[in-house]
Formats: structure tokens, C-alpha cells, sequence
């Protein structure tokens, strides 16, 4: 029960998602900026980390945009910076330190040069999807520490929360409806071309 | 407090009421259209209808964070925050801070409160129910605390006074135990909803029966107040709603009592004491301090109606020491502050409704449907383990996110399958009566002040062994209610009842009875021994019910406000 709370008190694990909607602040800045921003709680391998994988996990595709053209990654910062208490954020340190050494086991190496397919790999060979047993956990079911699969599933809502919640996902990509002035069932195609809603 | 600093002033009220929330608003508007000269005193800031809901249009991505509640907030208001939602950056403005407004708990309380023009009115959950006799009758009938000294037919013209007032939109549905009230057009149950309704009329044979809840939302045409109109369905109502939809005091009963001209408002006025006076044996007004310059000023009249919400009313009465009531004005009894009440929840069940994948809904509709009480009302509704009854909330709804993201790690796939809404989930959320206990009580605390040199409350109270029982047959009933319908994935929860005050439904601290040995109140709201008096917030409830108690606070209040304009002269 204790670690069930942990993680729910961190309050990005899977589900996050319906319970509360998390998205870019306007007050981050301007737009496209992925390269140039200076994060106020990543580490600079960690925003390496998070800009990549964040792209990799929301590619940009003929109608949709990809995950940093929207500003993920700086969302992601000050969020873990300024929603997350100070023990969320040494779990979240503890887990990011855990994840950049099996993607780059030579320390000394510049995160930078990693490769797409490294990511890719890391994802096919830690992170678990629904039904799998994550070994790392049940060898210590108490551990306060995410293990790499939970870490890796945490990011991937984050980061899906944080693009769907964007300005431009949500008022041009999504369903947006800011007034709808009424309330009723009706078909999903013909309300909303099978798309959610952004609000 | 500096007694050097008391003013005195020259204006003489026929009337004044404290708070301005769902009952100082109703007490308001009543009394000044009966004439009365009333002074409102509010402790907390002007908030003005529209202009000062400055969250009221913004969408997740203006917000920061996503709207997401920071640490800097939750450090300000971390008692606030026990809700989950109340610090939300679009609403937390509205909430106060418990840095400045400090309580204690010898057995923990979750007290939720709103300290400006319009209180709780403004972020109040809407779901408005009548009592019924059931209810009225119920103390006496189980031989629990004192009997209600009123029945359903005394209070059923002041309900369909309130109700014609503010807007309240839902389904008669001719029940006895849930009385048919004035009702704008009902809003409209989803297709997963009308499925469920006819599964519980097919399998079940006692009282219970679904309906889409009644809220106090304009469904239909406008209202009285401030360009009140019809409800929009963006469900942002406790940011303040612009069109002025659902009802709250800024929009509605405050404009009318200052459309008089007999209205005198004033906000940052921290009421202490209703002064009472020996010889007469009425109270002649009350002291205030000025939240912001903490001048203390004396306001008199002939009448006061404290609706300063139950736990603060009852703080004021107990600071309200004089040779005549030692213990607190109108506190022969014993039993001012006893008796909190809280409606228990967070128990019930979810599942999942399988075959509606091409359907969705239009609009965010700002309520949810109701499953009234149905048991304890004779015949086979008869249970054995428990006393009174309890009600569901909740909803069928889609999730914002589908399986298929579950299913994959990365890759244009994924992007695409984040864009597609999820599974229809239902929620059965119970709502249970709380018997009435004298050992749930607050108390003052005069060795902790707060800044303006006022005793602290203190909270010790916690649901009993009748609500625990209840709570197991809320679970059962909600498991069996969503598999009768057939849904997948049933799973009962019951995530409370851990300490009171999260259903912000907390009352009873100056009951009303027929015995002033036994009850702080009479049948009229009036202090039995203080008949100038009327407390006509939460305070005075007898007994609980087991429904959102709003409504009930204003019909009361209306019918205490026309009892005060008949019994005591105006233009004094």
C-alpha cells in the first residue's frame, strides 16, 4: 500500500490522464524553443533525455505535430519543478540517474550522440505494457524508488498529457468545444470526426 | 483586541445579517424586500458577479501547469487540498488559507471554507433535494438525539418559493420519500445512463430507481438577478459562471436585496460577538472587526440572522459570553457546537459499459444522476444493520484516453491513438446519512488566537458505527446495481470515512428542537432563550438526511426572514 501511494501521490502514473488533464503554461514561454530553453529542474543529460524521448514516443506525422513543436519537455520541467514535493523530485532524480545509465553505460560518453534506435531499445527492452510482470518490482514490491518500467510508463503519460494539453492540440487537433450550449448523446463521427476533446 | 479602538456607530439596522453565502444571501434579499434597512456583513473580500471570476474562461493550457495544484499553494492551504480539488490554480482563489485561517483537530476535520462575498454559494456543488418526512420524522421515530420540530408541510411552500427563485432543473418522479419539486426541464441522461435506469427498474423490486439529478441550473429561459440566463454546459461553475447559470448569491438574491436600495453591504467585517443585552433579554447587534485595519466597530439592531455557515455561527454564539449566558448566547443546552453532522462518501463502485464505442456526448454537463434513498422506507426496504438511508451520485462517461495507448510504447501509432476517446466508465457514488452524536463537537480554543486576536476552533468529531454499516450495503448495492446492468470490470471502493468534513456538507452545531433543555433553536430558527436571534445556515439541522443539504438551508431561511419581518418592527 505504501508504494500504491507513493505513486499516486507523484500524480502522473497511468490513469493521471483522465483525472487531471496536465498541459503547456502559456507562461513558459514562446513556442519551438527546444533547443535554446534553460530547464529549472532537469539536469542537462536529463533534458536530453526528455526532449528525445518525447519525439520518439509523439512523432510528428502528416497532421499532427510532434511532441517538442508543442513543448513538451518544458512543460515536463516546471511541472516536476513546482507541482511535485521535494521527495517526488529525489524519486524522479533517482529514476532519471537509473535510466540514463542503461542507456549509456559509459559515463563519460556525451548523452547527445545516443541513437534513435538506442531509445527505441531501451523502450522494447524496459518498458512493460499492461499484463507484463516487472520483475524489478516484485523483487522488492516496497521499494519506495520507481523501477525503470514504471519510470519509463510515468514519462510516457507526461508526456502524452502534456502534448494533448497543449495550445495547439487542444484548440486545432482535438475535439475543441469551449461553448457547446447544450448537453446530449449522439454519434461519436458525426460529433467529433472520432477525435476526443480537449476540455 | 484594543477596546480603545471600539466605534461606535450612528447607523441603527432594522435588520443585520451575517455571511453572505446560500443562506446570508436568502436572508438578505428577504428581509430588505420586506423592507427592513439590513446590514450584511461579510468577513471576507467583495467578489462581484463576472468581474471578479477571473479563471471563468480560461482553458487548461492558459492556466500553469496545466492547472495542476503547485507545492507553493498546497503550502499555503494544505487543508484545503485535503478535497483534491479545491486548489486547482482555476479555483483556489476561492478557497482560504490556512496559514491565515488556522483551525485545530483533536480528531481530524476537513473543514472547507470560502471567505468572501458570496461564501460557498459560489463554488457549491448545485445538487438540490428537499427533505421529506422520512427525514423530519426520523429522529423521533429511532429515538436518536431530539425530534425535528417541524414536518415536510409547514417547510413545502418556502421549498417551492426557493426553487421558483433560483432555477432548479430535474425529473418529478411522484416518490413519497423524495418529494416532486418546482423543476425546470431536466437535463439529459447519455445513452450508457438510460441503459442503466432500465436495468435497475428491471431487477430490482424495491424503491430504487434512477434519475438525472436536479441542479440548480437555469435549463430553460432566464431568471431574476444579474442577467441570469440558461446553462451553457462548459462545467466550470466553481470558477464562477459568467452567464450566471447555476445559482449563486453574487448573481441572484444579493442583487435583489440591494436592488431595495435597503441593502448595506460590507465585506472585510469579522463578526465576534452578538452583543445581548440583560434587561431587555434581546440582543441589540454585534461587534465586528475590520479584517483590514482591525478597528473594532459595534453595529446595532433588532434583529440578527447569522449565516456565517454552522461551525462559524456557532464559534460566534460561544464567543457571545454574557452574565446571563456564561457558556455562550443561547447555549442553555449544552449542545451549541455538539452534534456536527457531515454527509459520508467516496464509497460505491465502477465498472465498464461495453457497445457504445460509436457513441459520445455533446457538451459538459455540470451534473451527474441520482439514485435516491431506498432504504429504510418500510416493507422489504427494511435493513437490519443500519439506521436511515443513503443516495447515489456519478455517471457514465468517456475516458480521454483509449486502451489502444495502454497497448503502445512510441511511434506514430501512438500519436494517433492519444487523439481517440477511451471506454465508457459508470460511477456509482453513495451519499450516506450521519446520526446526529453529542461527542462530535467543535469547541474554542482561547489559548490559540489568530491574527486578529480571535479564539481558534477545534474540531473533534468522526463518523460512527451506523455510518460504517451503511457504508458496506452502499458498496454491495452499487456492485450489484452495475452488474445487474451487465457492465464489465465491477469494482467496489470505499475510499472515506475517515474523518468528516469532505462532503462540505458539515451542519447541526444549533439544532433546532421543541425542548430548549435539549436544542439551541426553535421551530422559527430563533435562539429559544434569545427570540432576536436566527441562525438559519447548517447549523440547525436536527438530523442529517442523507441529501445535499443547500436547498434545505434556504427554504429555511426564507421562511425564518418572513417570521422575522412579521414579528419584529422595521424603521426602528
Amino acid at each position: 500500500m505504501k508504494r500504491r501511494d507513493a505513486l499516486k501521490n507523484i500524480g502522473f502514473a497511468a490513469g493521471f490522464a483522465i483525472i487531471t488533464p496536465s498541459i503547456f503554461s502559456m507562461l513558459q514561454g514562446c513556442t519551438g524553443d527546444s533547443v535554446t530553453w534553460i530547464p529549472n529542474y532537469l539536469t542537462s543529460d536529463e533534458k536530453i533525455f526528455v526532449t528525445n524521448l518525447a519525439d520518439i514516443m509523439i512523432p510528428k506525422t502528416a497532421t499532427t505535430p510532434s511532441a517538442t513543436e508543442v513543448n513538451v519537455p518544458q512543460f515536463i520541467d516546471k511541472y516536476i519543478d513546482e507541482v511535485l514535493d521535494t521527495d517526488d523530485q529525489e524519486i524522479t532524480r533517482a529514476a532519471f540517474i537509473k535510466v540514463i545509465a542503461i542507456l549509456r553505460p559509459d559515463a563519460t560518453a556525451d548523452l547527445g550522440d545516443t541513437t534513435t534506435e538506442q531509445y527505441k531499445a531501451l523502450l522494447d527492452d524496459h518498458m512493460l505494457l499492461k499484463g507484463e510482470i516487472d520483475q524489478e518490482r516484485t523483487a522488492d514490491p516496497e521499494a519506495l524508488l520507481m523501477t525503470t518500467s514504471e519510470f519509463l510508463n510515468q514519462l510516457k503519460w507526461m508526456i502524452i498529457n502534456a502534448y494533448k494539453n497543449s495550445e495547439e492540440v487542444g484548440e486545432n487537433i482535438l475535439a475543441y468545444d469551449p461553448v457547446p450550449a447544450a448537453y446530449y448523446c449522439g454519434d461519436l463521427q458525426e460529433l467529433t470526426g472520432g477525435k476526443s476533446y480537449s476540455l | 483586541m484594543d477596546k480603545n479602538k471600539v466605534k461606535t456607530e450612528d447607523n441603527q439596522f432594522d435588520a443585520i445579517v451575517v455571511g453572505t453565502g446560500i443562506s446570508g444571501g436568502w436572508a438578505a434579499k428577504e428581509l430588505c424586500e420586506q423592507g427592513f434597512k439590513t446590514l450584511v456583513l461579510e468577513r471576507g473580500r467583495m467578489v462581484k458577479h463576472i468581474d471578479d471570476y477571473p479563471t471563468a474562461n480560461l482553458d487548461p493550457w492558459d492556466l500553469p501547469n496545466g492547472g495542476k495544484t503547485t507545492q507553493e499553494i498546497i503550502n499555503r492551504k494544505p487543508k484545503q487540498h485535503r478535497t483534491g480539488y479545491t486548489t486547482n490554480p482555476a479555483r483556489e482563489h476561492f478557497f482560504v488559507d490556512d496559514v491565515k485561517h488556522p483551525y485545530n483537530e483533536v480528531r481530524r476535520f476537513d473543514w472547507m471554507r470560502g471567505y468572501h462575498v458570496g461564501g460557498r454559494s459560489l463554488m457549491w456543488g448545485r445538487q438540490s433535494y428537499r427533505l421529506s418526512d422520512v427525514d423530519f420524522e426520523a429522529n423521533k421515530k429511532d429515538g436518536v438525539a431530539v425530534d425535528w420540530p417541524v414536518r415536510y408541510k409547514e417547510i413545502e411552500p418556502w421549498y417551492d418559493k426557493v426553487e421558483e427563485y433560483i432555477g432548479v432543473s430535474g425529473q418529478n418522479l411522484g416518490l413519497k420519500h423524495f418529494p416532486d419539486q418546482k423543476l425546470l426541464k431536466p437535463m439529459e441522461l447519455n445513452c450508457v445512463e438510460e441503459h442503466l435506469q432500465s436495468k435497475i427498474s428491471e431487477n430490482f423490486d424495491d424503491e430504487r430507481v434512477l434519475t438525472i439529478g436536479r441542479t440548480a441550473h437555469i435549463t430553460e429561459g432566464t431568471k431574476e438577478g444579474l442577467g441570469r440566463s440558461t446553462c451553457q454546459y462548459r462545467s466550470r461553475c466553481m470558477r464562477g459562471c459568467p452567464y450566471g447559470a447555476y445559482f449563486s448569491s453574487n448573481s441572484s438574491t444579493l442583487p435583489a436585496a440591494e436592488a431595495t436600495g435597503n441593502m448595506t453591504l460590507r465585506p472585510n467585517s469579522i463578526v465576534h460577538e452578538v452583543i445581548y443585552d440583560d434587561t431587555t433579554k434581546q440582543a441589540t447587534g454585534v461587534r465586528v472587526i475590520d479584517a483590514e485595519t482591525k478597528e473594532t466597530h459595534i453595529y446595532n439592531a433588532k434583529v440578527v440572522f447569522l449565516c456565517a455557515s454552522s461551525i462559524a455561527s456557532a464559534s460566534i454564539l460561544l464567543q457571545s459570553k454574557s452574565e446571563r449566558f456564561p457558556n455562550g448566547l443561547g447555549n442553555d443546552s449544552g449542545e451549541l457546537g455538539h452534534n456536527i453532522m457531515d454527509h459520508h462518501f467516496h464509497v460505491g463502485a465502477t465498472a465498464t459499459a461495453e457497445g457504445y464505442d460509436d457513441k459520445y456526448v455533446k457538451g459538459r454537463r455540470p451534473n451527474g444522476i441520482y439514485i435516491p434513498r431506498f432504504r429504510n422506507l418500510g416493507g422489504n426496504t427494511t435493513m437490519k444493520s443500519f439506521k436511515r438511508g443513503y443516495g447515489y451520485q456519478g455517471g457514465a462517461s468517456r475516458e480521454d484516453a483509449s486502451e489502444l495507448v495502454a497497448e503502445l510504447k512510441y511511434g506514430p501509432k501512438l500519436a494517433e491513438a492519444i487523439l481517440k476517446p477511451g471506454e465508457w466508465n459508470v460511477n456509482l457514488l453513495a451519499f450516506g446519512e450521519t446520526l446526529p452524536d453529542h461527542n462530535n463537537k467543535m469547541y474554542l480554543d482561547e489559548s490559540k488566537k489568530d491574527e486578529w486576536g480571535l479564539p481558534t476552533i477545534t474540531f473533534d468529531a468522526a463518523f460512527g458505527e451506523n455510518e460504517f454499516e451503511m457504508r458496506k450495503d452502499m458498496q454491495e448495492q452499487a456492485k450489484k446495481m452495475l452488474e445487474a446492468a451487465g457492465y464489465k470490470n465491477v469494482q467496489g471502493y470505499d475510499n472515506g470515512g475517515k474523518a468528516m468534513g469532505l462532503g462540505i456538507h458539515e451542519m447541526g452545531t444549533a439544532r433546532m428542537g421543541k425542548d430548549p433543555k435539549t436544542s439551541v433553536l426553535n421551530k422559527h430558527n430563533q435562539i429559544h432563550a434569545c427570540k432576536n436571534v436566527y441562525v438559519t445556515d447548517g447549523a440547525f439541522m436536527t438530523s442529517s438526511g442523507c441529501q445535499n443539504p443547500s436547498l434545505t438551508y434556504m427554504a429555511f431561511t426564507a421562511r425564518a426572514a418572513n417570521h422575522a419581518a412579521k414579528n419584529f418592527k422595521k424603521n426602528a
